[in-house]
């Protein structure tokens, strides 16, 4: 059984993305657009009311949850809730959107989109901030939610600081909650080497996030047996449904998001990408047993570094020097 | 190693998953390797040269085959890349047991789920070994007409039946420079559909050929647009005796896999894609690319340097060589200035040889014409290599169409050895506001060599003959002594020349040749001098730098106080 432990903490190390306190970067770009949004609404009112148009931020998405991942393509995602200080009754949902993406749509070099959950906006530079759009609404937080054009939209129930807390408090042990966060990076960087980013391909991050949590065991010294009992648990989640199209079973999940509102976290998915999803978990866990089982650490590398995409090499442990053969990449 | 002993040794072999070997015939043994959850089946094939190289795995499982990567469909099991194996051949024996370690688990790896992909990788590898058709298209993501280009008709059943000779995109020629495009230009051309396939597929089961059924299965993989663009490709003519389909799937990177299947049937059937039958007969053709992105690639050449464009001025022995070179290295746009014709003198050390001396006079006044060494140049160049524009100036450096020549140029190679020349030219560039430029040159009779990359901006040519007091002509890179007689004639005043070889010319044009790639690069924005150093064979006085230097330096340049090239008013 090869021993792993090692190499995973330098490579978790490799591939983490740290918080919004840890990286300057992520915090400055944040902070730049939250603070132009302030500017711009500075002359706002309330409608009907002499009251100003407040709000204060929420940190959210991977990195206030300690798990974000560097991204493959570079495309940094920057979650930011924008809470304003109204009442779900004061403004229209759909009327708010609109207004910060007007006053955000101002600059070049950046294109702002009005997305179901979020005003999202897209930087030339290759990095998107999503800013979720809430009403305080008296501490019962609602989220502006539906497209711009579409009938159904309004103020949702929404959780945000309560999903926070459920991901952060998964243990009181330290230990364990970092052990925690490092398996939903590997998750991460699994799910970014496998599934495509087109469409609703892969299965959001949030919900492997909330399926994690809800398998998290604490495994001493060893986060491949830790991801092994997630991705176990992942696998068993799914249960059989008769694809009517194709005539064929398919396997499927439902995930609910642990506060309000409770819905289906992997709703956008289709039968197929849910099937997809099992499969790969299927290899995934298949994959991280081999590793766990190889006699060699040098082969279990290898199979880590298929599951990961950069999981770096162990070096054979049959000498070099001694090898009966080597590849010397010598050429003429 | 003769049978006999290769039989011992095999049978010395011990190894705690090996289950039972036994012998084939002389040089082949069957090995039963028991891996964590099957047995595998597999078979080593000793070369002659054993233990000079590692033998030859096949895997004998046909129901595995196709559904592992890195197994093609002979079986063959790729476990190292052999091309670069340095093996120990005294330890045969070893060799063999860890050859056997290596195949099973390369085995047990690649059977795991999430190396599935990687299958589909590696669909052309394959089908390697089937029989393969050039292809200057470039497979993306949509159906399209494209062109192909048949020959030789065989007659079978007094029906002819086309082979596929070369592939291009519809309306795009490769250049008629390049090979014998030309002859090419003479065979018939038919218009075939290119259907990219949404995702990959398996092989064949069973290590089959591909028949009618597993075109069925490619079909599942098409949508509507691509039939469409079949039909209007055919027109009304959808029935017929033979149709070929280029197929694409994706794979990891930029190059999709392609095969190019020949349906043939004995009587008019509707287009098997249309309507598949089991009457169709199916070739299957692998693809040989010639397309830019991929040559580019495989021939270690950087695909950003298509982009560029060098001038070089002087294309005698090292700038016709620094010419090649870059061509070679991937440069996209090659402009050649140089005002002298090819010679015999020329070709013992000179990129093109005698095959550009013409020696038939013309018909009209009887005169033997010669060729520009840049015309050669191009030929050469574009004969060789089928993405390179090279415009020939076939004029002195200095003149007006030279120097319009080097307008839009990413950088200049300036190789015209003598060192008055280069002064001049050094000049001319800094008034035309030339940002970047390498000067090259050889010392004479093997002595050394110069290429020099400088940021024209902070450093020019004439910096390196100069001081704080002003200009002197023994230059700082300087390796014989000026002011000697170096010139040689074999024929009186009219054949002097400058004695080095074409081997010295190589060296310093490589030098050259690798500054201008580092500066189209951006590896490096410093003004630095590269030289290389030869033996001291002919008695020439030689200076305290040649006395002092390694093999090689590099040194870095900066302004000098006294250069009236950069302080020209």
């Amino acid at each position: 059984m090869a021993e792993l432990q090692k190499q995973m903490l330098a490579y978790h190390d490799e591939i983490k993305l740290g918080t919004y306190e840890e990286n300057a970067d992520l915090r400055n770009k944040r902070d730049l657009l939250i603070n132009e949004l302030k500017e711009s609404l500075a002359e706002e009112k309330v409608p009907g009311t002499d009251r100003k148009l407040a709000f204060s931020k929420l940190d959210q998405g991977s990195y206030a949850m300690h798990t974000g991942v560097k991204p493959l393509d570079g495309d940094f995602d920057i979650d930011v809730g924008v809470i304003f200080d109204i009442t779900a009754d004061e403004y229209d949902s759909r009327q708010l959107k609109k207004l910060v993406r007007g006053k955000l749509n101002k600059k070049s070099k950046r294109t702002v989109v009005f997305n179901r959950p979020c005003i999202t906006v897209e930087y030339q530079a290759g990095y998107h901030v999503d800013l979720p759009i809430y009403a305080q609404n008296n501490g019962d937080i609602h989220i502006a939610w539906g497209k711009e054009f579409s009938a159904e939209y309004s103020w949702y129930e929404a959780d945000p600081v309560g999903l926070k807390t459920w991901i952060n408090n998964v243990s009181a042990n330290s230990d364990a909650r970092a052990q925690f966060r490092r398996c939903v990076r590997y998750l991460k960087r699994w799910k970014d080497k496998h599934f495509s980013n087109n469409g609703n391909i892969a299965p959001p991050s949030i919900g492997l996030t909330i399926q994690a949590r809800n398998a998290f065991t604490y495994k001493v010294d060893s986060d491949l047996d830790c991801l092994i009992a997630i991705a176990s648990s992942i696998k068993n989640s799914f249960s059989s449904e008769l694809d009517i199209d194709t005539m064929s079973f398919k396997k499927t999940v439902a995930v609910n998001l642990p506060v309000k509102p409770y819905k289906n976290v992997y709703y956008k998915m289709t039968l197929a990408q849910l099937d997809n999803y099992y499969n790969k978990v299927d290899a995934l866990l298949e994959a991280l047993k081999s590793a766990r089982d190889n006699d060699s650490a040098h082969e279990a590398s290898k199979v880590l570094q298929r599951v990961f995409g950069d999981f770096p090499l162990i070096e054979d442990s049959r000498a070099i020097k001694q090898a009966p053969y080597v590849t010397t990449g010598h050429n003429a | 190693m003769i049978s006999a002993e290769l039989n011992k040794v095999v049978q010395q072999v011990r190894l705690p998953f090996l289950i039972t070997s036994s012998q084939i015939d002389d040089r082949t043994y069957h090995f039963s390797l028991q891996g964590k959850s099957r047995e595998w089946e597999v078979e080593l094939w000793f070369g002659d040269s054993f233990p000079y190289c590692l033998p030859a795995a096949k895997l004998l499982d046909p129901t595995l085959i196709g559904r592992l990567p890195h197994v093609n469909r002979y079986g063959t099991i790729c476990v190292e890349e052999s091309d670069s194996v340095l093996v120990d051949y005294a330890k045969p024996g070893l060799v063999i047991s860890t050859f056997l370690t290596d195949v099973l688990r390369l085995l047990e790896r690649v059977s795991l789920k999430i190396y599935q992909s990687e299958l589909h990788d590696e669909i052309e590898g394959y089908f390697s070994g089937i029989p393969a058709v050039n292809s200057f298209y470039f497979a993306g993501t949509v159906p399209e007409k494209i062109n192909l280009k048949v020959t030789q008709k065989q007659r079978i059943l007094g029906y002819s039946y086309y082979i596929p000779t070369m592939l291009s995109a519809d309306g795009e020629w490769p250049p008629i420079e390049f090979s014998n495009m030309e002859k090419l230009g003479q065979l018939q051309s038919i218009n075939i559909p290119h259907i990219p396939l949404k995702r990959a597929i398996d092989p064949p089961e069973n290590a089959h050929d591909i028949k009618i059924d597993y075109v069925t299965q490619l079909l599942a993989l098409v949508d509507e647009h691509a039939l469409c663009v079949l039909r209007h490709i055919l027109k009304s003519k959808d029935h017929g005796r033979q149709f070929f389909v280029l197929f694409s799937m994706p794979r990891a990177g930029q190059e999709r896999s392609q095969l190019l299947l020949h349906f043939k049937a004995n009587s008019c059937l509707q287009h098997p894609l249309l309507k598949p039958c089991p009457d169709w007969e199916v070739n299957t053709y692998s693809v040989q690319r010639h397309n830019k992105e991929y040559l580019l690639n495989r021939g270690g050449a950087d695909a950003l340097l298509s982009q560029k464009k060098v001038a070089v001025i002087g294309c005698g022995s090292v700038g016709g060589e620094v010419a090649a070179m870059l061509a070679k290295s991937g440069v996209g746009e090659l402009t050649l200035i140089d005002p002298d014709k090819l010679e015999a003198n020329n070709i013992y050390r000179h990129r093109v040889g005698g095959a550009y001396l013409n020696f038939i006079p013309l018909k009209r006044d009887g005169k033997v014409t010669a060729i520009y060494k840049v015309h050669a140049l191009a030929l050469e160049i574009q004969k060789n290599l089928p993405f390179v524009k090279v415009n020939p100036v076939a004029f002195r450096a200095e003149s007006i169409n030279a120097i319009r020549a080097l307008k839009a140029v990413d950088t200049i190679v300036v190789a015209v050895g003598n060192p008055s020349l280069s002064l001049l030219l050094n000049k001319q560039l800094l008034e035309l506001g030339v940002y970047h430029a390498i000067f090259c040159w050889n010392e004479a009779s093997g002595y050394g060599g110069h290429s020099v990359s400088l940021d024209l901006t902070k450093v020019c040519y004439e910096c390196l003959f100069s001081d704080e007091k002003g200009f002197t002509a023994e230059h700082i890179l300087s390796l014989v002594q000026p002011g000697q007689a170096i010139s040689k004639n074999l024929t009186g005043c009219a054949g002097v020349f400058t004695p080095f070889s074409y081997l010295d010319s190589s060296r310093t044009a490589a030098i050259a040749a690798q500054q201008t790639v580092d500066a189209l690069l951006g590896h490096n924005s410093s003004s630095v001098a590269r030289s290389w150093k030869g033996e001291d064979r002919y008695g020439l006085r030689v200076t305290e730098r040649f006395n002092q230097m390694s093999l090689q330096e590099e040194l870095l340049l900066a302004k000098q106080a006294g250069c009236r090239g950069c302080h020209a008013e």
